[in-house]
């Protein structure tokens, strides 16, 4: 077989245009509904909780507080996000557009890569861009009209404005989080919310997430049967008894396994959803 | 260029749809495809697409197996579906956006056939009947000039004006080195352009004769009536009498009936 047969950057080239030209508008309007959106959720979380989400100090316990309204923003953006992956193949759900998309003149790993390259890595950059403009549109929105509420008048410390998801690490985790274990495990959901969908033919985002959950409580569920194997008389009911060995000076063996999972899983996802892309049938 | 070696099919928790189905079909004509109700005339256009994998035997078009969708086999394949569907862009958009994938596509073919269909560049795909949908799809996939093009029920939805208009742009539009596959009920719209009938019934190839072939062992007429008629093969009522069909005397021609002849096959009355 030729290699133009697997990959030609000529025909990845009309494929990306291709697709730009035909929902080049649907992408637009995704991205313009999602700014709207998110702006109007930051300025409602603002007044909301005007405390603990655009006031804060680095002096004392209100931090923890403080991060809540920034956190329930950046994950209903990661959860936009999520959706906006999760539609990648949408075409595969109905017989009409499957027959098109299948029978367009591309190779699988074409057809794989660009929306890989289309709402997984030019999505996210602008899903994350167009957050920081939400945030900084919100914040000067909220400068304008301040609502101050009397717990504004209680805090003396800085007022200092962080909503940029990029300096809110350095607020939330002290540095010490295992950062990129978490950046991988965003990935790796990711990868699956993208991959999973092409397993079924109708409501393929809702059955994925049915499948996620589905995945943790039959691992969960395996770990109590383990755990009544193998220590018996120390568990009680639903409860896990985990047994941990240090295997390195800093790692002992769940935390490997939770990092292996995180590092790793999102390569089994892409290269399942992969095959099960090229073995697609109407 | 395509050859189809004991063809197995059955879809899940269904009676098989191909048992032993082999035929061999070759560039430069138009096959009819016909068939009863279910018998796996869409199915057969499907597998050859690419779009099912055949449940064993093996299918080789133009040296490449359908399923595997090799995008050079896709870039040289077209196929009409009996549904279908377009995004909501207009002609114009969607030609510059598919075109370039089909190497020998024929832009000129395509706004002459378009005009010749009535259609407008600028109309919204989606805005347009399901008729007038149909017919862009013949005109781009006839513009493809794509080796193999498989039409299933292409006149279906088309007005009668349209009908005979798709077939006097598909006899002009087919060049020497394609095979058209056309699967339809509508015998009536397609007896005068096919040069080849293949019919399929039970999971099997039933029938598979050129026309002039047809023509020269077969006779179909009208008569009033059965009487004094020995050699009948095989007769249907009909408002002027009987439609028969009776081996050809003395060679003899008449003009075909496809609909007669899918019924003596199907009766085994033909062989």
């Amino acid at each position: 077989m030729k290699a133009t047969a697997f990959f030609d950057s000529k025909r990845f080239s009309r494929l990306m245009a291709y697709d730009l030209r035909l929902n080049g508008t649907a992408y637009l309007l995704k991205l313009a509904a999602f700014t709207l959106l998110m702006y109007i959720w930051i300025l409602f979380q603002m007044r909301e909780s005007t405390g603990q989400f655009m006031w804060h100090t680095y002096e004392g316990q209100l931090i923890t507080s403080e991060v809540q309204g920034y956190i329930s923003s950046f994950f209903v953006a990661l959860i936009l996000l999520g959706f906006f992956i999760g539609t990648s193949f949408s075409a595969m759900g109905n017989k009409v557009n499957r027959t098109i998309y299948l029978l367009l003149p591309a190779s699988t790993i074409e057809k794989y890569l660009q929306p890989i390259l289309i709402r997984i890595v030019l999505g996210t950059g602008l899903f994350f861009l167009l957050f920081w403009v939400d945030a900084q549109l919100a914040r000067l929105t909220f400068e304008q009209f301040p609502v101050k509420g009397p717990d504004i008048q209680t805090i003396n410390g800085i007022m200092v404005w962080k909503p940029d998801v990029f300096d809110y690490s350095m607020i939330f985790i002290n540095g010490d989080a295992p950062w990129a274990a978490i950046i991988f495990t965003f990935i790796s959901f990711g990868t699956f919310l993208f991959a999973c969908p092409l397993f079924f033919r109708k409501l393929q985002l809702l059955k994925s997430i049915l499948v996620f959950f589905a995945g943790i409580f039959l691992t969960v569920c395996l770990f109590v049967l383990f755990s009544h194997i193998f220590y018996p008389g120390q568990v009680h009911g639903f409860n896990v008894q985990l047994q941990d060995v240090l295997i390195s000076k800093k790692c002992n063996n769940i935390e490997l396994a939770a990092f292996a999972l995180a590092y790793f899983s999102w390569l089994f996802f892409l290269v399942i959803g992969f095959f099960r892309l090229k073995e697609s049938k109407l | 260029m395509i050859e189809i070696k004991h063809l197995l099919f059955q879809y899940k928790k269904k009676q098989p749809l191909f048992t032993d189905f082999s035929v061999e079909l070759n560039s430069g004509s138009i096959v009819g495809l016909l068939g009863k109700n279910g018998a796996g005339k869409s199915t057969l256009l499907n597998i050859l697409a690419g779009l099912i994998p055949e449940g064993g035997g093996s299918i080789i078009i133009n040296g490449y197996h359908p399923f595997e969708r090799n995008p050079f086999f896709l870039a040289d394949t077209c196929l009409v579906p009996e549904e279908f569907g377009f995004p909501s862009v207009t002609i114009d958009t969607y030609v510059k956006a598919t075109q370039p994938f089909y190497p020998s596509f024929d832009t000129e073919k395509l706004n002459r056939i378009l005009k010749e269909f009535e259609l407008d560049q600028t109309k919204k795909l989606n805005q347009l009947s399901h008729g007038q949908r149909k017919k862009f799809l013949i005109a781009f996939t006839l513009a493809t000039n794509c080796k193999l093009l498989l039409l299933d029920e292409p006149t279906n939805g088309l007005d009668i004006p349209s009908k005979s208009q798709f077939r006097k742009i598909l006899v002009s539009s087919v060049t020497d080195d394609q095979l058209v596959i056309i699967s339809t009920h509508q015998v009536k719209d397609i007896d005068a352009i096919i040069d080849r009938v293949v019919i399929v019934d039970n999971g099997i190839l039933l029938f598979d004769n050129d026309m002039q072939f047809i023509n020269q062992h077969w006779y179909f007429d009208t008569v009033s009536s059965l009487n004094g008629l020995t050699d009948i093969l095989h007769h249907e009522i009909c408002p002027q009498g009987y439609k028969i069909v009776r081996p050809v005397i003395q060679g003899v021609e008449s003009p075909i009936d496809l609909e007669l002849l899918f019924n003596a096959v199907v009766s085994q009355a033909i062989n």
